[in-house]
């Protein structure tokens, strides 16, 4: 059971590839590891392989299963900007896992990792340049592809407000089409009455502006976060698109790829 | 003065079915001119004149609902840093001279040769502007999603920045260094449009991209700036003449906040030669439209002899047309938002399956 999985990591298509190894805490990947590695893989045209080493200590079924999980987060990320991914499972101790893993898999250039690793445990047995990204600064508005990631708490203090600006804005509506007649002698009197229509829609577009606004973020329609992310994730997949072309021969005839 | 507009003017009894008709008309314009900076008072005021509304209570209360649309859009479009308030305004000073221009130049036509040589100028400048002005957009909104949507600079307004006729103005968010000698021109045709037939940003938007080389994406936000500011002095204005209805003010800003915000968030899904492509489409397709009302002018004008029933039913033809302009406005912006969404919504799916994870 404890075996420790490589998955077709040195017989792959891709493998003459330069690599960077991103290790995960325990048994997951944050946001932001997998973001800057699958970005920084794009550009520099490298191949990813995910580590997740599991302490002896813990459940060995479990832990490989949400290590699993984890890794297919970043698999698929890593497939949609058309990077190469590799995941692999170890069990034991983070410096010497990863050790292993550069003995084995070669190319290796550089390890990044998340700030819930111990990063010194690896520098302490390898000699790869080791990134550490600093997951903990989550800024809840730019976090995200997308800002519908609202919690539950959110969402509930959402509909309230929704609700009562719906009703504000009802009301007002109400107030000026069940009096119209009034409302119209008054407003269409011109001269220093004209501050009327003008007051009345000033309000409305508060209020039912306000309105329209929540109700667009509680049915989940909101801004997109930054442009340039998806630009880059758009460049990078066209750039590898190109780089697929070439014959897969290419990693098979390698002389060196072995070495 | 107001009162005599009063005693003259007619206010419509509202059904159900006008109701609806206005908040829909309302909606779908707000989302195009969320989107793109203007558009929707193209049908609206016809719209609201084939529901029996005088000519000036059109007017006059689309434009009562045109400012507050513009400055939520604009608020709204702010907050994503699309904005460039300082332009807009500077713009808007400019077009407002160029309303007045266009103003004194429409009373001469009148003038000149009376009601139906002044529809026909309308008219002729409508076709003749946005041909021209959408065809360029078009082609240039073409050649951007052929090179994959990298947009180059535009040949005039990087020869234009180039030239050191003091004053010289920084617009920040533009991110632009211009003489102010420039700007001027783009504003007095927005405003002059503007008067004449009440879409200023079918000239302010490509005039900024083109002319000042602001990105499309900023222009169509700031566009909102102008809007708001032309529009509320116009509202003023026409409301110390009595002549604002609130009540059709009112139902139309009820679709129209809706919808802005919504073309709003849009712009920050989809591609930014998107603005251009919807722009041009509903250009093109309004110029159209525009065309088939020539002959009624014509005719009125004993200039040709087209059959009666045929000017009417070309008509029906020109509103639906302008109707569909903005029908298909607002459906490649939803389309295309919606393509963007799943897109994106895949993404966090993914994003999320690790949190949970």
């Amino acid at each position: 059971m404890r075996e420790n999985r490589i998955e077709e990591l040195s017989s792959g298509p891709e493998s003459g590839r330069r690599r960077i190894l991103v290790v995960g805490s325990g048994a997951g990947f944050s946001g932001e590891v997998m973001d800057y590695s699958v970005h920084l893989a794009g550009r520099l045209n490298y191949e990813i392989v995910a580590l997740n080493v599991i302490p002896t200590a813990w459940d060995a079924k479990v832990s490989e299963q949400r290590a699993d999980a984890a890794a297919d987060a970043l698999r698929k990320k890593a497939s949609r900007n058309a990077v190469p991914f590799e995941h692999v499972v170890k069990f034991g101790s983070l410096g010497e896992c990863v050790e292993e893993l550069n003995q084995t898999i070669k190319r290796i250039e550089l390890v990044i990792t998340d700030s819930g690793v111990n990063g010194e445990e690896i520098g302490k047995e390898v000699t790869v340049p080791l990134f550490c990204v600093d997951s903990k600064t989550f800024n809840p508005q730019g976090g995200r592809d997308m800002a519908d990631h609202q919690n539950p708490t959110n969402k509930k203090a959402l509909a309230v407000k929704v609700a009562g600006l719906g009703a504000l804005s009802a009301a007002i509506y109400a107030t000026v089409f069940m009096n119209a007649d009034t409302v119209m002698h008054y407003c269409t009197k011109g001269g220093l009455y004209a501050s009327l229509p003008i007051l009345t829609v000033f309000a409305v577009s508060f209020v039912h502006g306000a309105f329209a606004s929540n109700l667009w973020s509680l049915l989940g329609i909101e801004a997109m976060k930054k442009e340039s992310l998806r630009q880059t994730e758009q460049k990078v997949a066209e750039k590898r698109k190109v780089a697929r072309k070439k014959p897969r021969a290419y990693a098979y005839v390698n002389p060196f790829h072995k070495i | 003065m107001h009162d005599a507009a009063q005693g003259v003017v007619n206010f419509i009894d509202l059904n159900t079915a006008s109701v609806i008709f206005l908040f829909l008309v309302g909606f779908i314009g707000g989302l195009v001119s969320g989107f793109i900076g203007s558009g929707g008072a193209f049908v609206l005021t016809p719209g609201m004149m084939s529901l029996g509304v005088p000519g000036a209570v059109a007017v006059a209360s689309n434009m009562c609902h045109k400012f507050p649309k513009a400055m939520v859009g604009a608020y709204k479009r702010f907050k994503y840093g699309q904005v460039d308030i300082k332009l807009g305004l500077i713009l808007a000073a400019s077009a407002g001279v160029g309303v007045q221009i266009g103003i004194k130049l429409q009373q001469y036509i009148l003038k000149q040769w009376g009601a139906a040589g002044s529809d026909l100028y309308v008219s002729l400048s409508f076709v003749a502007v946005l041909v021209i002005v959408g065809g360029f957009v078009f082609r240039d909104a073409v050649n951007i999603s052929k090179a994959g949507g990298v947009e180059k600079a535009p040949a005039i307004a990087v020869m234009l920045q180039k030239i050191n006729l003091p004053p010289m103005m920084y617009f920040k968010t533009a991110n632009i260094r211009i003489s102010l000698w420039f700007t001027i021109p783009v504003g007095l045709a927005t405003g002059m449009l503007a008067a004449t037939i009440a879409v200023g940003g079918f000239i302010g938007v490509p005039g900024m991209i083109y002319v000042i080389g602001a990105s499309g994406l900023v222009s169509s936000a700031t566009e909102l700036v102008i809007a708001f500011v032309m529009g509320f002095a116009g509202s003023v204005n026409w409301a110390m003449h009595g002549m604002v209805d609130i009540r059709l003010t009112l139902i139309i800003l009820g679709g129209s906040l809706l919808g802005v915000q919504l073309g709003a968030i849009g712009t920050t899904y989809v591609k930014e030669h998107m603005i251009k492509v919807v722009m041009a489409t509903i250009m093109l397709i309004v110029a159209v439209s525009r065309a088939f009302a020539i002959p009624k002018y014509l005719n009125q004008l004993n200039l040709t002899n087209v059959d009666a029933s045929t000017v009417s039913i070309l008509e029906k033809v020109s509103f639906l047309t302008m109707c569909g302009a903005l029908a298909i406005g607002a459906l490649i912006i939803l389309s295309s938002m919606w393509k963007a969404s799943r897109a994106a919504s895949m993404a966090s799916t993914m994003d999320e399956s690790y949190v949970e994870g």
